[in-house]
């Protein structure tokens, strides 16, 4: 009963703070989202808006994070029911640019499959950018991603 | 019984959309910030740039996370007086102090010591209140999750968003140096919880860790510079201290071929590039001790 209680209040709480940033997803999914990661500390999430108006429209949002040397991360994506195999999460930087040579990404554009989240062993502390948009060619109407990035643990 | 919390879920339901819409659709006309709030910074400035610096500073949570998982005990002696806060007058202090406490909450949470955790809850809600960011600070629910060990992953969630939503906001609404001053809270808190872990216990690992920082101060201090006011002068006299001695530490690079493993069904990216840190054990002294003096000055 109180898990019952916690999940009811959290979700109403998050359906009154969702309305503060239009388009985004709802807490209650970012919360999901963040405990589905197993053995792996919350550190923060990236709520994206996604609206392609046009094919060409670069959708989704880039957010900068730094990110420390020794260190495991793990990245997750989650998204709303429907959305879910239009949307890819990608870690990156100046020199592994976004669209040639990321670090890591939730798409496996060789093998065109989906992941829900990937691992990052960090080897230098710097600042890196980690971008949530529609695939090429998806979708046609507003939507919402969220990514989450979690502490696994130092680097082996 | 089942009726009677379904009623008792929805009234509180109801009083809490209430409560939550009071900020809702991002109309901020009715909130009047304080004119210091609001102080200009230097014209030639690039505020999105200054933004996505800040807000790419590390997770109130980090610092913990990685002391924790190196298997140090806890320690409340490395954590701020709460009740310290209490003493600070103006949204300067309010704002840092609000980062330290944040820190501290981390790492508490961090370690499950959900016994401690009220007080800072309280003085946080005190903080975030008096800096009009109160809306994203649900100290009831806190409360609630810190009081049964069964929710502590929740609380940790709960408190990283608070944080974020707090930060976020003060730099939608033209108060990044408040978002500054936030993020400098915690991390110089952060910095002093792994440099006094460092005193106690060394590893090769925290000296890596404590030296790196040198990377996210020389991120910092320029932004800190952009903004106006005495207390921002001295905040920055101290921080330049501070680099004074972190600029002994050298930082090289080795590029290295990027791997990709599966471990347990994840895939695994793997960066073999490098930054070697390298500083003397006397400079490593040097930097604990700067931080301890600083930190403790900045909370006063």
């Amino acid at each position: 009963m109180r898990r019952l209680f916690i999940i009811l209040v959290f979700a109403i709480l998050c359906f009154g703070q969702a309305t503060t940033a239009d388009a985004q997803c709802k807490q209650q999914l970012v919360y999901q989202c963040a405990t589905q990661t197993e053995k792996a500390i919350f550190l923060r999430e990236f709520n994206t808006k996604l609206k392609r108006e046009s094919a060409s429209d670069e959708t989704g949002m880039k957010f900068t994070v730094v990110l420390n040397k020794g260190t495991q991360y793990r990245f997750s994506l989650c998204a709303p029911d429907g959305y879910q195999d239009q949307v890819v999460l990608t870690l990156y930087d100046s020199e592994h640019p976004e669209n040639s040579k990321p670090w890591g990404s939730t798409y496996d554009k060789v093998a065109k499959t989906d992941r829900k989240s990937f691992d990052f062993q960090c080897g230098k502390t710097a600042m890196y950018y980690v971008s949530i948009r529609f695939k090429p060619g998806m979708g046609d109407k507003k939507g919402c991603a969220v990514g989450i990035l979690s502490f696994v643990g130092k680097s082996k | 019984m089942h009726k009677k919390w379904y009623i008792t879920l929805m009234l509180v339901a109801t009083a809490l959309m209430q409560f939550n819409c009071s900020g809702c659709n991002g109309d901020e006309g009715h909130i009047e910030y304080e004119e210091e709030d609001n102080m200009v910074t230097d014209v030639n400035f690039d505020s999105q740039a200054m933004n996505e610096i800040i807000s790419s500073f590390s997770s109130p949570v980090e610092m913990a996370a990685i002391i924790q998982n190196s298997e140090v005990p806890f320690s409340p002696k490395y954590l701020v007086n709460p009740d310290v806060v209490k003493d600070y007058t103006t949204n300067f202090q309010k704002a840092l102090g609000l980062g330290f406490l944040s820190a501290d909450l981390g790492y508490l949470n961090v370690y499950s010591k959900t016994s401690l955790i009220i007080d800072y809850l309280v003085q946080i809600r005190s903080l975030s209140e008096d800096l009009k960011v109160g809306q994203f600070f649900d100290f009831q629910l806190l409360k609630r999750l810190a009081t049964s060990d069964d929710n502590i992953d929740s609380l940790l969630i709960m408190s990283v968003q608070s944080y974020q939503n707090m930060d976020e906001h003060l730099r939608n609404n033209q108060r990044s140096n408040l978002s500054a001053l936030l993020v400098t809270g915690v991390w110089v808190e952060s910095l002093y919880l792994i440099t006094q872990v460092a005193k106690d216990q060394y590893s090769d690992d925290f000296k890596d860790r404590i030296g790196e920082q040198k990377t996210i101060l020389n991120q910092l201090l320029p932004i800190l510079k952009l903004f106006h006011g005495k207390e921002f002068e001295q905040l920055v006299q101290n921080l330049e201290e501070l680099k004074d001695v972190f600029d002994f530490v050298k930082i090289s690079y080795e590029v290295g071929e990027t791997e990709t493993k599966t471990i347990d069904g994840s895939l695994v990216v793997i960066q073999n590039d490098r930054s070697i840190i390298t500083m003397s054990n006397e400079e490593l002294q040097e930097i604990i001790s700067t931080t301890e003096k600083i930190r403790n000055k900045l909370i006063k």
